[in-house]
C-alpha cells in the first residue's frame, strides 16, 4: 500500500508515514494503486464543489467551516481563513486556480471530515430538500418553486458563476442538475460513515482495495 | 435454544435479525442460522403495504456489498450521477436475475433487483431517501457484526431476582410462621406477652365447677374389736373384690353452665345428679349433700366460697363461689314458659268453658294437645287418649286454622297447651312448650 501511495507525488504531497493519515487510519484507508492525473483533478473539484453546495444550503461559511476544522482537531491543516481559501484554490475550476495546485492527502482527509461534520450537524435540512426534491420531481413541478430548493438553487448557481470557471457548454439545467447531484451527495455523508463513503467515492477505491479492505 | 433479535429502524427502512443460539453456547460465538427480513417503505404515495425482503445471513452480506459498491463506485464518485436525469422510469425486467443488483435509473430513483432474496417483487424502485436508509441499515449491522455486538450479552434482570428472591423468602416465612402457629398452641400460662395483657371486660361464663372425688368411707373398728384375731376365710368361699366407684362419680360428672344458669332446673338437675342409682351403687351409703342456694342472677349478695356452708370432708359438690355471670345474649333469653307466662291459656279455659260439654265423658276426662300458632289460630290438634279422639267432635273443639285466642308475644312463635275437660264442665289447661 505504501509503495503504491508513494508514486501519487505527480499533483498531490504525500506525508509520510503515509498511514498516519489520521487517528483512525482503517477509516480512511489510502488506495493500493497510483491515482491518475484525472482523478485528482476531480478530487480536487468535487470537494471543493461540495463545499459549496453546503455553504448554499446552510448559509455557512468560512467561519462555520474553521469551526468544524477546531471541532476535528485539524487547525494543523486549515489553520485559518487564508489556509483554507488556500486549499480550496486548488480545484483547478477556480477562477483563480493558478495559485495554488497541489493538496496533500492530509489536507485532501482534512476537507472530508469537515464536509461529513457539517453534513451530519445539517442532516435534518438535507433530508428536508432531498425529500423536497423527490416530491417535486415526482409532481413533474420545478425544483425552484419549492423555497428551500429555490433558496438553494438559487444561491448555488451565483456562487458557482462568482467562483467558477463555467464551461461554454454549460445550461442553467446544467448547474442545477449538478446542485441537485451535490445535494443527494450531501445526505449520503451526513451519517458517521458518511466519511468512509466520500473517501471512497473520491478513489474509486472498490476496484483497488486489497481484499478484506472493502 | 434461545431465539435472538435484533432490530435497526430508520425513517423509511426497517431492518430485522433473528438468530437461534444454544444456551451454552458463548456470545462471542454469531448465531446460528441468522435471518433477516427488510421492510421498506412504499414509494407511491398511495401504497400502504410495506415491501418486504427476506433472506440469510450471506445474501444480507452480499446485499450490503452490492449497495456499498453501488454508492462509492456510481452514485457517489465525483462526476457520477450526472448523466442520468433526476426521475425516470424503472425498466421492466423480462427474465429473472441470478443476483442482487441495483441500478440507477436517474439522479433520485434506483432499481434494486432482488434476485434470490425471498420478496414478492422481483424490482424494487427505491428513490434517493429509501436507499440512504437502506446503505445507513446495513452499514449498521456489518458494524455491528465486526465488532461481535450483534447480539450483545442480555444484562442479568437483576432488579426481578431480586424481587423474587424477596417475594419468596417472605412467603417462606410466613408459611413457617403460620404452620408453627397452628401446630403448637401458645402456653397461655406461661406467655408473658399474654400475661401482660390486660383483661377482656366481656362478660365471661366461668367454667362449671368440678366436684371433688368424694372420698370412700374407712370406718375405724373400736379398740375392743381390733385388737381381735382376724379369721381365716374359709376355704371354697372367694372373697369379693372391693367394689370401686366408676370412671366418673357423682362429684366429677360436670355440670353443664346451662343447668347452672337458671333457678329451679339447675337445682333439680343437681338434686337428680345426686340420687343417681348407679351413683348411690357405686359409692353406698353416703352422707346427702346439702346444696347451697344458687346465687340469683339479678341482684342479690353474692356470698364467697369461704361464707358457704360446705366442706369439702362431706363430699359435698361444690358450686361456683361467686354468682353466675351471664352474657348479656343469655340474660335476654326468655324465661321457661309458666302458666301465667301467656295469656292464651285462660283464654283457651274461657273459649271450653263457653262450649257445652257432653256429660258422657269418661271420669278422668280428656285431654287435647293443642298447638297454637303465632296468630293465635289452631295449628294442630292431637287426642291425647282413645275417649279424648271419640269425643273430638263433641267438646267443641275449634277448628284447625281458626284464630280463637290472641296472638302469641312477639318472641314466641308456637305454644303447645294441654287441655283437659271434666264432665262437670271444669277445663284446665298446661302449657307443655313455648317456642
Amino acid at each position: 500500500m505504501n509503495g503504491g501511495l508513494a508514486k501519487m507525488t505527480t499533483d498531490m504531497d504525500l506525508p509520510t508515514p503515509l498511514l498516519a493519515v489520521g487517528t483512525d487510519a482503517t477509516a480512511l484507508p489510502l488506495p493500493s494503486e497510483p491515482v491518475a492525473g484525472e482523478t485528482l483533478t476531480s478530487i480536487k473539484s468535487h470537494l471543493d464543489l461540495v463545499l459549496l453546495a453546503l455553504e448554499s444550503l446552510t448559509g455557512i461559511g468560512s467561519d462555520g467551516i474553521l469551526q468544524a476544522a477546531v471541532a476535528l482537531d485539524l487547525e494543523m491543516v486549515v489553520s485559518d481563513r487564508v489556509g483554507l481559501w488556500r486549499l480550496r484554490q486548488s480545484n483547478p475550476q477556480r477562477q483563480s486556480a493558478h495559485g495554488r495546485k497541489t493538496l496533500d492527502v492530509e489536507e485532501a482527509r482534512a476537507l472530508v471530515l469537515m464536509i461529513c461534520h457539517l453534513a451530519a450537524a445539517h442532516q435534518s435540512l438535507i433530508r428536508r430538500a432531498v425529500t423536497l426534491l423527490e416530491q417535486m420531481t415526482r409532481q413533474g413541478k420545478d425544483p425552484y418553486r419549492a423555497a428551500l430548493l429555490g433558496d438553494y438553487l438559487d444561491r448555488f448557481t451565483n456562487t458557482y458563476h462568482e467562483r467558477m470557471k463555467v464551461p461554454e457548454h454549460h445550461t442553467p439545467d446544467h448547474l442545477t442538475h449538478l446542485a441537485c447531484k451535490l445535494l443527494v451527495d450531501l445526505l449520503f455523508y451526513s451519517v458517521p460513515q458518511g466519511g468512509r463513503r466520500l473517501w471512497l467515492a473520491l478513489f474509486d477505491f472498490s476496484l483497488t482495495l486489497p481484499p478484506g479492505n472493502s | 435454544m434461545l431465539t435472538l433479535t435484533r432490530q435497526f429502524h430508520f425513517p423509511s427502512c426497517s431492518l430485522i435479525l433473528q438468530g437461534r443460539r444454544a444456551l451454552l453456547q458463548g456470545w462471542q460465538r454469531p448465531p446460528r442460522s441468522l435471518q433477516f427480513e427488510l421492510r421498506l417503505a412504499p414509494t407511491e404515495p398511495g401504497e400502504t403495504e410495506l415491501i418486504r425482503i427476506q433472506g440469510s445471513a450471506e445474501q444480507l452480506s452480499q446485499l450490503q456489498q452490492v449497495v456499498q459498491q453501488y454508492l462509492t463506485r456510481s452514485l457517489l464518485a465525483p462526476g457520477g450521477g450526472m448523466a442520468v436525469p433526476l426521475h425516470a422510469a424503472p425498466a421492466r425486467v423480462l427474465k429473472v436475475q441470478e443476483s442482487v443488483t441495483l441500478t440507477q435509473r436517474g439522479l433520485l430513483t434506483h432499481e434494486l433487483t432482488c434476485g434470490p432474496l425471498k420478496t414478492p417483487h422481483t424490482q424494487i424502485e427505491l428513490n434517493a431517501t429509501q436507499l440512504f436508509d437502506l446503505a445507513n441499515a446495513l452499514d449498521t449491522y456489518r458494524q455491528a457484526q465486526q465488532t461481535q455486538q450483534l447480539f450483545l450479552p442480555q444484562p442479568l434482570p437483576w432488579r426481578a431476582i431480586a424481587a423474587t428472591v424477596a417475594l419468596f423468602t417472605t412467603v417462606m416465612a410466613a408459611g413457617i410462621f403460620y404452620w408453627r402457629r397452628t401446630s403448637t398452641p401458645l402456653p397461655v400460662a406461661t406467655s408473658p406477652a399474654i400475661e401482660s395483657m390486660e383483661r377482656e371486660t366481656t362478660p365471661v361464663i366461668p367454667p362449671p365447677p368440678v366436684a371433688r372425688p368424694t372420698p370412700l368411707p374407712t370406718p375405724q373398728l373400736p379398740p375392743e374389736l381390733a385388737g381381735l384375731e382376724q379369721l381365716p376365710v374359709p376355704a371354697g368361699v372367694d372373697v369379693p373384690a372391693r367394689p370401686q366407684p366408676p370412671a366418673h362419680s357423682a362429684g366429677q360428672r360436670p355440670v353443664s353452665g346451662e343447668r347452672a344458669n337458671t333457678g329451679e332446673n339447675s337445682t333439680a338437675t343437681i338434686a337428680g345428679a345426686e340420687t343417681d342409682p348407679s351413683t348411690d351403687a357405686a359409692t353406698g351409703p353416703q352422707p346427702t349433700p346439702t346444696v347451697p342456694a344458687l346465687p340469683t342472677l339479678q341482684g342479690g349478695t353474692p356470698e364467697r366460697a369461704s361464707e358457704a356452708p360446705l366442706a369439702m370432708g362431706e363430699a359435698t359438690p361444690t358450686l361456683p363461689t361467686e354468682p353466675l355471670r351471664l352474657p348479656a345474649s343469655a340474660t335476654d333469653r326468655p324465661s321457661l314458659p309458666t302458666r301465667d307466662a301467656i295469656a292464651q291459656l285462660k283464654e283457651i279455659e274461657q273459649y271450653f268453658a263457653r262450649q257445652s260439654h257432653p256429660t258422657e265423658l269418661p271420669a278422668q276426662g280428656v285431654v287435647y294437645r293443642l298447638t297454637v300458632g303465632r296468630d293465635g289460630s289452631l295449628t294442630r290438634l292431637r287426642p291425647m287418649s282413645a275417649a279424648a279422639a271419640a269425643a273430638v267432635d263433641r267438646v267443641g273443639l275449634p277448628r284447625l286454622g281458626a284464630v280463637f285466642v290472641s296472638p302469641l308475644a312477639t318472641p314466641y312463635r308456637q305454644a303447645e297447651v294441654d287441655v283437659q275437660l271434666w264432665p262437670n264442665g271444669q277445663v284446665e289447661t298446661r302449657l307443655e312448650s313455648l317456642q
